[in-house]
């Protein structure tokens, strides 16, 4: 069973029957994580770092952005039972898609803002891909944790992160 | 089992941050010691007892390099891995500091799974529950 | 300076600001004088780094006090509220190591550079008419609200 995570969206699960996914990770960021004793995992995927770029936005979808984002799905894990210091967490995404550097490189800012939050909260990360030109997907099996990552024309492979 | 820390870099805010990407990946350290300069670590190295060393290469007084060379010398000091976390990158600095015995190089700028995954390698993985630790210090709110 | 050396600094201060100070930069090409481009930002925090080697010269960095402030937060993964100005001059020399270390392992591959340990540069020495002393070589970087500069200055070659 699909559950499909949208641009701006999250789900968290603890439905064995599950598969959290999430397509087309440019520059956005796609967050996994999960407590492999409970078996709960949830997906982020947001478009751009600050919610100050847009409060009104940010009000109606908090997903989009990172800074608001991130914290709802560690929180909302926790909901279900998971511990903190059990996360297991994996980041994909952050690609420069347009040739655009610096300050307009969205991609870049998307993953500085969560290496950011992560450094405030004690948080460390046990996979990560980001960067480059691809598109990247994510999928999140809830049973066992498992995760696969699949760029633009390649095929699907696990992901080490547990 | 417990293991004690030493972090060698002439910069506070460092080893600050040295010592808690430590502390939040979770290993089982007994104590951390810190010295602003290759001098002070040996002093510290003296008198305590140490596990692992972290040190930088540019410093004052004595630089990384001489330090390893000087707890080489010593039969009490010379089996304590010693890490280079450091902004010199060239080859010839990475060689001559593994030739001088360094057991892993870490090159500034770095993320903290650098870090993390270095120690694992070294001290191996004894996770312990940091849900009971004071977390006063971090500014985060999940 | 050459373009390579231009280069390699300019891709440090991006890698370094980014990665650990989590401010993402970017360069401003204007070419504007360093009084102007600090106006209205003053007072600076600022450090120095010498290199001897195949050349000589020293590196600079150049920070609002403000925007120092924010990267020690950053840095250290505390409130602003806590820091202190001794935490702050410390960040901003560390900056500049790091910075200066991280250009040298990609411009200088072989070592024939080598590095000193970061100064602190004295407040009155930064003040707006003194700005113009570091002209030479600056880099001009903007942040998301503010600016900073840093540089290089060859003294000798070969």
């Amino acid at each position: 069973m699909d559950l499909v995570v949208g641009v701006g969206d999250m789900k968290v699960s603890n439905n064995p029957e599950a598969v959290i996914v999430t397509y087309a990770l440019g520059s956005c960021i796609g967050l996994a994580i999960y407590d492999p004793f409970v078996k709960v995992g949830g997906v982020l995927h947001y478009m751009l770092p600050e919610s100050s770029l847009d409060p009104v936005k940010a009000g109606k979808n908090p997903f989009m952005f990172g800074d608001t984002g991130i914290p709802l799905l560690f929180k909302e894990t926790y909901k279900y039972g998971a511990v903190k210091n059990r996360l297991k967490v994996m980041v994909l995404g952050g690609a420069q898609i347009l040739d655009q550097g610096g300050l307009f490189n969205i991609g870049n800012r998307n993953h500085t803002v969560l290496r950011k939050m992560f450094w405030k909260n004690n948080i460390t990360i046990d996979f990560e891909e980001v960067g480059g030109t691809v598109n990247r997907t994510l999928k999140l099996e809830v049973k066992t944790g498992e995760a696969l990552m699949k760029i633009s024309g390649n095929e699907l492979r696990k992901i080490p992160w547990i | 089992m417990a293991f004690n820390v030493l972090i060698v870099d002439d910069s506070s805010s460092m080893r600050a941050v040295i010592k808690r990407i430590i502390k939040v990946s979770g290993f089982n350290v007994g104590e951390y010691f810190e010295a602003g300069d290759g001098r002070e670590a040996l002093e510290l190295l003296s008198n305590k007892w140490v596990d692992i060393v972290l040190s930088d290469i540019n410093m004052p007084n004595m630089n990384g390099l001489e330090l390893i060379a000087e707890m080489k010398k010593n039969e009490l000091l010379s089996s304590i891995p010693v890490v280079m976390v450091t902004t010199e990158g060239s080859e010839k600095i990475v060689e001559e500091s593994i030739r001088l015995g360094a057991s892993k190089y870490i090159k500034k700028p770095f993320f903290p799974e650098d870090i993390k995954n270095m120690l694992r390698s070294l001290m191996g993985e004894e996770v312990r529950d940091v849900s009971g630790d004071d977390e006063s210090d971090a500014a985060g709110d999940f | 300076m050459s373009v390579e050396m231009m280069k390699a600094m300019r891709q440090a201060i991006s890698d370094v600001m980014n990665k650990m100070f989590f401010l993402p930069v970017q360069v401003n090409e204007k070419g504007l004088a360093l009084r102007e481009w600090f106006s209205n930002k003053l007072p600076l925090v600022g450090a120095t780094i010498n290199f001897t080697g195949s050349s000589s010269g020293y590196s600079y960095l150049l920070i609002p006090a403000g925007v120092a402030r924010e990267m020690t937060a950053n840095f250290l993964g505390i409130a602003e509220k806590g820091i202190d100005v001794k935490q702050e001059r410390d960040t901003v020399k560390e900056a500049l190591n790091m910075i200066t270390g991280h250009m040298l392992s990609q411009f200088d591959r072989k070592g024939d550079l080598r590095i000193g340990i970061p100064q602190l540069i004295n407040e009155s020495d930064l003040s707006a008419g003194q700005l113009d002393g570091f002209n030479k070589g600056a880099i001009l970087i903007e942040t998301e609200h503010s600016h900073i500069a840093a540089g290089i200055v060859i003294k000798k070659t070969g």
